[in-house]
């Protein structure tokens, strides 16, 4: 299909003694038009926050003048990609509009230099918190991380 | 490291005329007292636990024979992989306790014959909830779990 989300992993686990390679896969084709890419750089810090903002990017034609659709609180999360590119600092994120924050009961935890896939379809862009934190403890600086979404433009 | 969970991936993102491919990986070595589970899971239409508490651990310690920790529900999940090994129906979790259903907002989702993986160092076996979409289908499901309990 044309425009899709396309993961692939080998995923070591179990102790070594018994330790095994599961392949993994991933694909998220967009349903429609409405379903529409976005890409930022971003900087999370360390005060909890949406984790996407701006605008779509565009993969059906419209005019050099035309304002890139901007994205909506409402807008859901059919597929999310962050790369954490931070040498020293995690992200955690939550997915129910609540605060991020290392102590967070169901946080998804991001270490440093870690990438995150993940396909949420009833989350609103309004819930996906994002924080910069360590695992256990709060964080010390800003993270730039690398987060690409396919989005249900709902509203 | 030793006995440690690593994950290497590539992701296609983006529009096919500026498609890119990016390069990722998540490892985690398991620190004292953090031990693996695995099980070949039957997930049901009913939201239950993903992870039995009644099981035990996989040991990396030598132990004596029937001497194995078994899990509890407040461990934690450090790591969790699923692999839904259906061909026709998706996985739906939650972790904060909450009824797992295909509508929940905080829903993530495992879609058939897709895998998906995590780390939810907050979160316990008893808070990790999952449900089938329809039927009952088989999940291959190993975690790093933080035995606090």
């Amino acid at each position: 299909m044309a425009d899709d989300a396309i993961i692939t992993s080998t995923n070591q686990l179990l102790p070594d003694e018994i330790s095994v390679v599961i392949d993994g896969a991933m694909l998220v084709a967009p349903d429609d038009a409405n379903d529409k890419w976005y890409y930022k750089l971003t900087s999370i810090t360390t005060t909890s926050a949406d984790l996407i903002a701006g605008s779509f990017i565009d993969y059906t034609a419209v005019t050099a003048a035309s304002a890139p659709s901007a994205i909506d609180t409402a807008d859901k999360v059919k597929f999310l990609f962050v790369k954490n590119e931070s040498t020293a600092d995690g992200i955690y994120l939550v997915l129910d509009g609540g605060t991020a924050s290392n102590s967070v009961a169901d946080g998804i935890f991001i270490g440093a230099g870690q990438t995150f896939v993940g396909r949420f379809p009833n989350t609103t862009v309004g819930n996906l918190h994002a924080i910069a934190s360590d695992i256990a403890d709060v964080g010390d600086a800003n993270v730039t991380a690398i987060v690409a979404a396919l989005i249900d433009d709902v509203a | 490291m030793a006995d440690d969970a690593i994950v290497s991936l590539s992701a296609q993102v983006l529009p096919d005329e500026i498609a890119k491919t990016i390069a990722g990986s998540t490892s985690i070595t398991p620190a004292s007292g953090d031990r693996w589970y695995y099980k070949l899971t039957s997930v049901t239409n009913t939201s239950a636990d993903l992870i039995d508490d009644s099981h035990k651990f996989i040991e990396y310690d030598a132990t004596a024979d029937d001497a194995g920790l078994t899990v509890n529900s407040a461990d934690k999940i450090k790591l969790i992989f699923i692999k839904n090994t259906d061909a026709t129906n998706d996985v739906y979790l939650v972790a904060d306790g909450g009824t797992a259903s295909t509508s929940a907002t905080d829903a993530i989702k495992v879609a058939a014959g897709h895998s998906w993986f995590g780390s939810l160092p907050n979160t316990t076996v008893a808070n990790l909830h999952a449900v089938s979409s329809t039927g009952t289908l088989a999940c291959v499901v190993a975690a790093l779990l933080e035995d606090v309990a």
